[in-house]
């Protein structure tokens, strides 16, 4: 290899790939909006709207119950009138109605409480439904503060952090993987092929530089870019999701993924001389794969069993893991598969690259 | 004195499927020397180029080139020469003055991208791409990409195709400058007023054979004694020299 005539050809490549920013940086972007979208739909708390009906005024204790129903943060509470609330309830506009009885506290003959029951509707299916429970642990909470009446069993709950297995767990490794497919396959596929339709690669073969000094300048910028990116998603994830993953890890993956994926267009557009039908192959290889990195936690055993082998699936699965906590040693299994595969690639993209 | 002779071909042949394009060819082409292969299109003129200059492989015979087997070291070979090819493509996205220098990189060469830009006459252009230039401006870029490496000799497959009187002219005098600073060119056309006005010696090649291979005032000597005598008589002017008078002059004095 020259390396005066590689550093010359990666940096040429680099300033090429940022003058043009649609072709370089789109489908980032895209992936960045995703990732804003998932927080906004993620971060949303879910309100449950609630009317609060007041039969009849009521005693200090009923007015103490409507309070505590209106500080529950889960619900959006309404004082209503109880047809206006039933007419509300019915149209959708509510997901239940609680009653407080004016007798709420009254004491019996003998002093203790009168025992009440609040009538509470809700529509079947709606929020109102799972607030039932909040609900029912507003109101023991009063009956043991208010009115003294400690229920003989009660639950003490707290919440522990464990690994995080929301959303953005299943679906960055598979945002990561797509930007992947994405920026190494499709771009490579399409621009080499490209560069040979229009006889850019017949004069640099005039020039009797190597096909490998070629190739790997090209492969270097687009990793370049390819981190770049991958930087860009994984800090938005950071930020946003307050994700951690093993940094060096991480780069190894992603470089192999690069290194895999790269190949794997090269081979293509080797394979298929006009860049339009090579863009279609590129995209017909790539969509399945983009499938199954963003679905691979959802897809049947019998579909898994069979993808699990598929390169992009060592590069979700090593990301996903490292989302747990993983480190290089543990997805080592995945590095190595992918070092396989990208040894596979590169030599059958070394067998069917033509300058021309 | 004899002169060096940097290419030398020897019988050689080159077919596609059932097309035999180059049909047992030899000539040589000494050093200085303006050298040109004529013919209409489909005579092997490309081909040929294209064998030379280590693109091509050849079914049989024997290419050097400055004393090296094209069939052994292409790669040599194109490191050696100039090669502007009859379509050329660059990077769209660079200006002239880097793709200069990245070619200049990919010979291990230093940079002169000024000088040769101001030697084929684009020093202006520099920072223009080449997708933004007329087509007399491409092709004389594509002869200052072939002369960065500094080659002895240059191969142009049909420099002037395709361009206008004026561009053709330009860039005539931009080979007949690189013929003064001593270097050999290898040319193909299919203009004979170009081979007359460029070529120190011609070969005319039809299907794939060279009909004829001499100085182009040689050949018209031999054709003129077997009788030969043109049945219209030459003007002294023609319409192309009408246009150059005219837009010439104009597009000059624009720059």
């Amino acid at each position: 290899m020259e390396p005066r005539a590689y550093a010359s050809l990666t940096l040429a490549n680099l300033r090429m790939l940022l003058r043009n920013p649609v072709a370089s940086f789109s489908l980032v972007v895209v992936l960045l909006g995703l990732l804003g979208f998932l927080k906004v739909i993620s971060g949303q708390p879910v309100h449950v709207r609630v009317a609060v009906v007041a039969a009849g005024g009521g005693s200090e204790e009923a007015a103490a119950l409507v309070q505590a129903i209106h500080r529950q943060p889960a619900f959006d509470v309404t004082d209503l009138s109880a047809p206006e609330a039933d007419r509300r309830l019915r149209q959708g506009q509510l997901d239940l109605v609680v009653t407080v009885p004016a007798g709420v506290g009254a004491p019996d003959a003998s002093g203790r409480p009168v025992p009440v029951a609040l009538p509470v509707r809700y529509r079947a299916g709606s929020p109102g439904e799972s607030a039932v429970p909040t609900l029912r642990g507003v109101v023991e909470d009063f009956n043991e503060r208010v009115l003294h009446e400690a229920p003989p069993v009660s639950l003490d709950a707290s919440g522990v952090r464990t690994q995080s297995t929301g959303l953005i767990d299943v679906l960055l490794p598979g945002v990561i993987a797509f930007n992947i497919i994405g920026g190494a396959l499709m771009l490579a596929a399409g621009m080499f092929a490209g560069y040979k339709s229009s006889g850019v690669l017949r004069r640099l073969k005039a020039t009797g530089i190597s096909p490998s000094t070629f190739v790997l300048a090209h492969a270097t910028s687009a990793f370049a870019l390819g981190m770049v990116q991958t930087a860009a998603i994984v800090i938005a994830s950071v930020l946003l999701f307050d994700v951690h993953l093993d940094l060096p890890s991480l780069i190894v993956l992603v470089a192999l993924g690069y290194l895999v994926f790269q190949a794997l267009g090269l081979a293509i557009s080797g394979w298929i001389r006009d860049p339009q039908r090579a863009t279609g192959v590129s995209q017909a290889v790539a969509f399945p794969l983009i499938f199954v990195a963003l679905l691979s936690s959802a897809l049947p055993d019998s579909i898994s069993g069979v993808t699990r082998y598929l390169p992009i699936s060592f590069v979700t699965d090593g990301l996903r893991q490292l989302g747990q906590g993983a480190t290089l040693a543990t997805i080592a299994p995945d590095v190595l598969w992918l070092a396989a595969w990208g040894a596979v690639l590169l030599v059958a993209a070394g067998r069917v690259f033509r300058w021309d | 004195m004899q002169r060096e002779t940097v290419v030398g071909v020897g019988d050689l042949h080159k077919s596609y499927g059932q097309v035999h394009a180059v049909r047992g060819i030899s000539f040589e082409v000494a050093a200085g020397e303006v050298f040109g292969l004529l013919g209409p299109n489909g005579a092997g003129k490309t081909t040929t180029l294209e064998i030379l200059e280590g693109m091509l492989p050849a079914d049989r015979g024997t290419v050097t080139v400055a004393g090296i087997d094209v069939a052994r070291e292409p790669a040599r070979v194109r490191r050696l020469v100039g090669i502007s090819l009859q379509s050329t493509s660059f990077f769209e996205r660079l200006t002239l003055r880097e793709l200069l220098r990245l070619f200049a990189d990919l010979y291990g060469r230093p940079a002169r991208a000024e000088r040769l830009l101001e030697r084929v006459g684009l020093a202006e252009l520099a920072g223009r791409r080449v997708k933004t230039l007329s087509g007399g401006e491409q092709q004389r870029f594509a002869v200052a990409v072939a002369l960065v490496n500094d080659p002895p000799l240059l191969f142009l497959d049909e420099p002037t195709t395709g361009l206008d009187p004026q561009a053709r002219r330009s860039l005539w005098e931009l080979v007949r400058f690189l013929r003064l600073e001593g270097r050999a060119v290898v040319l193909t056309t299919h203009y004979m007023d170009e081979a007359q006005e460029l070529c120190d010696r011609v070969a005319i090649m039809d299907a794939g054979t060279i009909l004829a291979l001499d100085t182009p005032a040689r050949l018209v000597q031999q054709l003129l004694a077997t009788g030969f005598r043109r049945e219209v008589a030459v003007q002294p002017a023609d319409l192309e020299d009408v246009f150059l008078q005219l837009t010439g002059r104009q597009l000059t004095e624009a720059r």
